[in-house]
């Protein structure tokens, strides 16, 4: 394996001469590519990859094979900054700008030497480079250009890191942002021309996207992303040149594609951003929803032993073969176990479910108070919002609001610990005639009767005597007048609370 | 500190886009630059900035001029106009406000450590400190934003459109943070179109309309006949300028 990789090494100067140049390209195109990337200007490096043709033919003319490498640089720069002038004072857009730039320096590039036929120049190398007929002194010239461009970012990094994201604040805080982009003009020039040997204009573009985007996928800070955006730029160079070794291809696009098949693979695979990943998240966020759902189904104020009925998990989930899906999910994690006829919570499920009690209280306490949503509505908007939520925007909710205890219904909130205190009162239905209190709190299961009780005037802390019981409901009196009939599911849901003189509140 | 704006006049393509704007915003106090869409709001904050170039006019803060005391003013531009899936985390993005106080290629000192994780604190996102931007909600982001001006130690603050895109419950939990920086001494400017939240929190309005139509207090600024000139103004001319 080992001598794979150094035989050709040893046995070929051209080989050894060739890798490092690879490198060093593969190396300053990726850094810069994170730059161009982040600033949303990928096709910077292209515009200014096809003018540098036009600078190769002038610079021929001129002064011959001497003339390239200056012909070739003096035009990248004026085609960036002529890019950037154009963009800044004509109302033409920048990628129509670089489109027609790039075309028309590259064409003016092709009549020139398709006129002048000049004899040092092949057009297929200067497309797509000859890494293996790099010289000593292209070399040197390469690694003199990438050592700059390298310091350039390392030493001005952060000047970099604020413009390309707040090019606003750069400004404001009199930061000179046309010199960084000229800047950065000049160093994309000094790169693409420095990698004219080695892959050529039309591949270095790739080199100065595909490994910044492939780091992008992967990292969540600007030098990591040049870190890791560095390393497939060489990797890509190595393994690239490798390949056009053994098995023949053309070295430029050995590289470039082992630098795609990194970008495809990361686009797959990586750990947060990519397809897959986003995929098993979204199904976790479904799981993590079926299963808050089902724990605060089974949670029981009263009796944290207490087993649901299968029935009745059936008749909330409208059937069996739901209910078996939701509990294969949750059964394992230990959050609910099977007894006979039911299922109950583990002390980690009831754990959990308390949190999501206190958590859907809140909320409706939270939007209730700030955003003015009215009472009957609370209770499907909390359902959303509670599985969105994270917890320090919880917290911080709690803090806003002064750790309420109680949520609009009148139901207790457990505390951030999980203490919960007892809920206050029994039903309206429970009590006998002519009992005077106070409402302790609603039910909020059904928004029909909510919306009902909202109608009535039923809400917690409101007066209620309860007159006398008739046919399937009762007749009491809201407040200090009004006398009306209530059904018995919503006396059923209606805790009061004994209170002779209800009015003190 | 305070931030005086003088006669301020700014022209986008020959056309007045601000005319004679004046206004003094003092520390500890909140004020806010309150008009329709297209009224020139967010152009007189870009102007105090040096953003864009005013026709006319003087800015000072503390009667010195801009280009002195650059690092004192805070900017923190509309969400929208920032990329949040750039790869950064929350504590990348508050250590920019560090930028005027670091020298080329130097390393963070303590600080500037120091000052990052007291503004984190302040807004309350030190636990979000490693976060990748683009997860935070829209009010934590705003918030980042302001975490970002404190590290930059700037006493004046200039906040666009920082209500927008968030819900009003958040929009409460931002508020409060505005003012209890103005409490603390900052002298806090924001531009916004929604009159209801602003003039709850603002100690100062100002209502523009590519002229300043009043200013003073909310309550005697947020009159019908102010506010049906400052909204009405813009139904003579329908083009927008943002």
């Amino acid at each position: 394996m080992i001598d794979f990789l150094i035989d050709p090494l040893v046995q070929y100067g051209f080989m050894r001469i060739g890798l490092l140049a690879a490198v060093t390209v593969g190396l300053t195109s990726a850094v810069l590519s994170c730059l161009l990337v982040v600033r949303h200007q990928a096709l910077l490096g292209d515009a200014i990859s096809h003018a540098v043709l036009l600078g190769v033919a002038v610079g021929y003319l001129f002064a011959q094979t001497a003339g390239i490498f200056w012909g070739a640089l003096v035009v990248a720069v004026l085609s960036g900054m002529a890019i950037t002038y154009i963009e800044r004072h004509s109302p033409v857009k920048l990628d129509a700008v670089m489109g027609i730039i790039f075309t028309g320096t590259f064409a003016l590039g092709l009549a020139i030497i398709s006129i002048a036929k000049p004899p040092g120049i092949d057009l297929f190398h200067i497309l797509f480079g000859n890494v293996l007929g790099v010289s000593a002194d292209d070399l040197m010239l390469t690694v003199a250009s990438a050592v700059s461009v390298l310091a350039i970012v390392v030493v001005r990094f952060r000047a970099f890191h604020l413009w390309s994201f707040d090019p606003l604040l750069a400004r404001a805080l009199g930061m000179r942002v046309g010199l960084l982009e000229y800047l950065l003009i000049g160093m994309l020039s000094v790169t693409i021309v420095a990698a004219l040997q080695a892959v050529g204009l039309i591949l270095v573009i790739a080199m100065l996207i595909t490994p910044g985007a492939t780091a992008q996928l992967l990292t969540t800070r600007l030098r990591n992303m040049m870190l890791v955006a560095a390393l497939v730029g060489t990797t890509s160079a190595v393994s690239g040149l490798y390949l056009s070794f053994y098995i023949d291809v053309a070295s430029g696009p050995a590289i470039v594609l082992v630098a795609t098949a990194a970008f495809l693979t990361a686009l797959l695979f990586a750990p947060r951003r990519g397809v897959i990943a986003r995929a098993v998240q979204r199904r976790r966020l479904v799981l993590r929803v079926l299963t808050e759902d089902l724990l605060k189904k089974l949670y029981n104020a009263e009796d944290r032993h207490a087993v649901t009925p299968m029935d009745e998990i059936d008749d909330w989930l409208r059937s069996r073969s739901i209910t078996r899906r939701y509990l294969r999910f949750v059964v394992p994690r230990k959050l609910v176990t099977m007894e006979s006829g039911g299922a109950r919570l583990t002390s980690d499920g009831y754990e959990d479910a308390v949190r999501m009690v206190r958590t859907h209280r809140l909320i409706e306490r939270y939007i209730h108070d700030a955003d003015g949503i009215p009472i009957p509505e609370l209770h499907d908007i909390a359902e959303r919002l509670e599985h969105e939520i994270d917890p320090v925007g919880l917290r911080d909710i709690d803090r806003l609001l002064g750790a309420p205890t109680v949520d609009p219904h009148g139901h207790p909130i457990p505390s951030a610990s999980g203490q919960l205190h007892h809920i206050a009162g029994h039903p309206l239905s429970e009590q006998p005639p002519g009992v005077v209190g106070r409402v302790a709190m609603v039910g909020d299961d059904r928004n029909d009767l909510v919306e009902r009780m909202v109608e009535c005037g039923i809400l917690p802390d409101q007066a209620i005597t309860i007159i006398r019981p008739e046919g399937e409901g009762f007749i009491i009196r809201v407040g200090r007048d009004d006398v009306l009939y209530v059904e018995i599911e919503v006396a059923d849901r209606v805790y009061v609370i004994p209170d002779s003189n209800p009015f003190a509140l | 500190m305070t931030l005086a704006v003088q006669d301020l006049t700014v022209t986008y393509r020959h056309r007045p886009a601000v005319h004679r704007v004046s206004f003094v915003a003092e520390s500890g106090s909140v004020t806010g630059i309150i008009g329709p869409n297209g009224a020139g709001k967010s152009t007189v904050l870009k102007a105090v900035v040096g953003l864009v170039k005013p026709e006319s006019g003087i800015v000072t803060v503390n009667g010195r001029p801009l280009s002195e005391v650059r690092r004192s003013v805070g900017y923190l531009p509309q969400r929208n106009e920032l990329d949040w899936d750039y790869p950064a985390q929350v504590r990348d993005v508050v250590g920019l406000g560090r930028y005027p106080y670091l020298r080329f290629g130097r390393r963070m000192s303590n600080t500037d450590q120091l000052a990052i994780a007291g503004a984190l604190d302040r807004v309350g996102l030190s636990e979000l400190a490693t976060r990748q931007i683009g997860e935070l909600s829209g009010g934590q982001q705003q918030r980042m934003l302001v975490a970002r001006a404190l590290a930059q130690e700037a006493s004046t603050l200039l906040l666009d459109e920082p209500f927008v895109g968030i819900d009003a419950a958040t929009m409460a939990m931002l508020s409060d943070l505005l003012v209890s920086l103005a409490a603390d001494g900052a002298c806090v400017v924001l531009v916004n179109h929604d009159l209801a939240a602003t003039s709850k929190i603002c100690d100062n309005a100002v209502l523009l309309n590519q002229r300043v139509i009043a200013q003073g207090p909310p309550s005697q600024v947020m009159t019908s006949t102010w506010l049906d000139e400052t909204y009405a103004a813009n139904l003579l001319d329908l083009e927008v300028w943002s």
